[in-house]
């Protein structure tokens, strides 16, 4: 069965003149929300992904490693 | 971050009206009852702004006054906002949620409220008028059971610190938060700063309490100090105004954040210029609010004549 993978609703970004921002809302509010400065590979991923994608295919695109990495740190997750 | 500015703010706070019920002491924007300003943004030029802050792909807004729901459209802006996945907190003063209200701030995703209290019974109703207290623990229950993510606001005073912990312990009986902010010299806050202000005893008791409460929320570049008056993390330089937020006010004024509404430091209007063209200017006022130690709204706000943010000059220095 093929795995597919998105970005979480709680998960924002956007690209900026060097890489880009992730913004992760899961918790309440500006304090307590993180953002992260990524590469510009962060936000090919995630402009990739456009939705869902198969695990597969976004290894292909970028790298295994990419992928496990950023499942990881909970910018991107498995598809029930 | 990057040395390059950001396309866009992170967040933004939008008070969008200086009108309230209320009529509280301390109001950092000098709000009150019939305090409307004459151009404040219309209903189209309001959702016209959402639409351009989403372009901007701008992460999250938090909505001030004034009462937002004072404005009789303030529920349809909040379903624009949420309905473009823009992340929403409202700050409210809590007398204003009836139920068909939290109806329709329910059926909102995402969405937060946050609502003032500042202190227990006697010092909130003293600083925001008798009976208000009632108002907002009614309001707290009644959201109990609501799935509204809410939080207990409280700008910490001279009068209200020792109280902290029955306050948390309110908040949390209620399932909400508590988030607390740092009393600043702006709007009525000018007039008050001498009598609510936190002596430096009770500045080094707060920074104790905060590191006993870690789930506590905060903000504001005070609290980057521990309780030992050392630096934490040596981010007390990193102000967001103008960099990664700003302000603005409810006729479109930008500014670098809520309490530096200065004219010299307004960088255009969001109708008159667009959002856009007033954020890429702001970049250019960085340098007038670098050059202020701690917070530059306290710094500057003070008139200290060192251009720094006196508590803060305070418990590093001990003079």
């Amino acid at each position: 069965m093929t795995t597919k993978l998105a970005r979480p609703d709680h998960i924002k970004f956007r690209r900026e003149a060097e890489g880009g921002l992730v913004y992760d809302h899961e918790n309440y509010g500006y304090e307590d929300a993180s953002m992260y400065e990524v590469s510009d590979t962060v936000i090919d991923v995630l402009e990739y992904i456009d939705g869902e994608r198969p695990r597969e295919a976004l290894e292909k695109q970028f790298s295994p490693a990419v992928v496990e990495t950023l499942l990881q740190r909970g910018v991107i997750t498995n598809v029930e | 971050m990057s040395s390059e500015p950001l396309s866009a703010p992170v967040t933004i706070t939008w008070e969008v009206t200086l009108g309230c019920n209320l009529h509280c002491d301390h109001c950092l924007s000098g709000s009150g009852p019939g305090h409307q300003m004459p151009n404040e943004l219309t209903t189209d030029e309001a959702r016209e702004f959402i639409a351009e802050l989403d372009r901007m792909d701008v992460f999250q807004v938090n909505i001030g006054g004034g009462e937002p729901f004072i404005r009789p459209d303030m529920l349809e802006l909040l379903e624009e906002l949420t309905s473009r996945d823009i992340s929403t907190c409202v700050s409210t003063n809590g007398t204003q949620l009836d139920e068909a209200t939290l109806d329709r701030i329910e059926a909102m995703d995402p969405l937060f409220l946050q609502v003032s209290m500042d202190g227990l019974q006697a010092e909130n109703d003293a600083i925001r008028g008798d009976g208000v207290y009632d108002q907002v623990v009614d309001a707290l229950k009644r959201l109990e059971d609501r799935d509204i993510g809410t939080t207990v606001n409280t700008v910490v005073t001279q009068q209200n610190v020792e109280d902290l912990s029955k306050i948390y312990d309110l908040a949390e009986s209620h399932g909400a938060g508590l988030r607390l902010n740092r009393f600043r010299p702006s709007g009525r806050g000018e007039d008050t700063w001498d009598k609510f202000r936190l002596t430096e005893d009770q500045i080094r008791f707060l920074h104790d309490w905060i590191d006993d409460h870690p789930d506590v929320r905060t903000g504001d570049s005070f609290f980057y100090l521990n309780a030992l008056g050392e630096v934490r993390n040596n981010t007390l330089k990193q102000c967001g105004a103008g960099s990664m937020t700003c302000l603005v006010d409810p006729a479109g004024d930008v500014f670098p954040c809520a309490f530096t509404q200065w004219d010299h430091l307004a960088s255009g209007n969001v109708t008159d210029d667009g959002f856009q063209t007033a954020w890429d200017e702001i970049a250019n006022l960085r340098s007038r609010i670098d050059d202020h130690e701690g917070c530059p709204a306290v710094a500057m706000g003070s008139s200290d004549p060192d251009g720094e943010d006196p508590q803060l000059r305070a418990i590093l220095s001990g003079d």
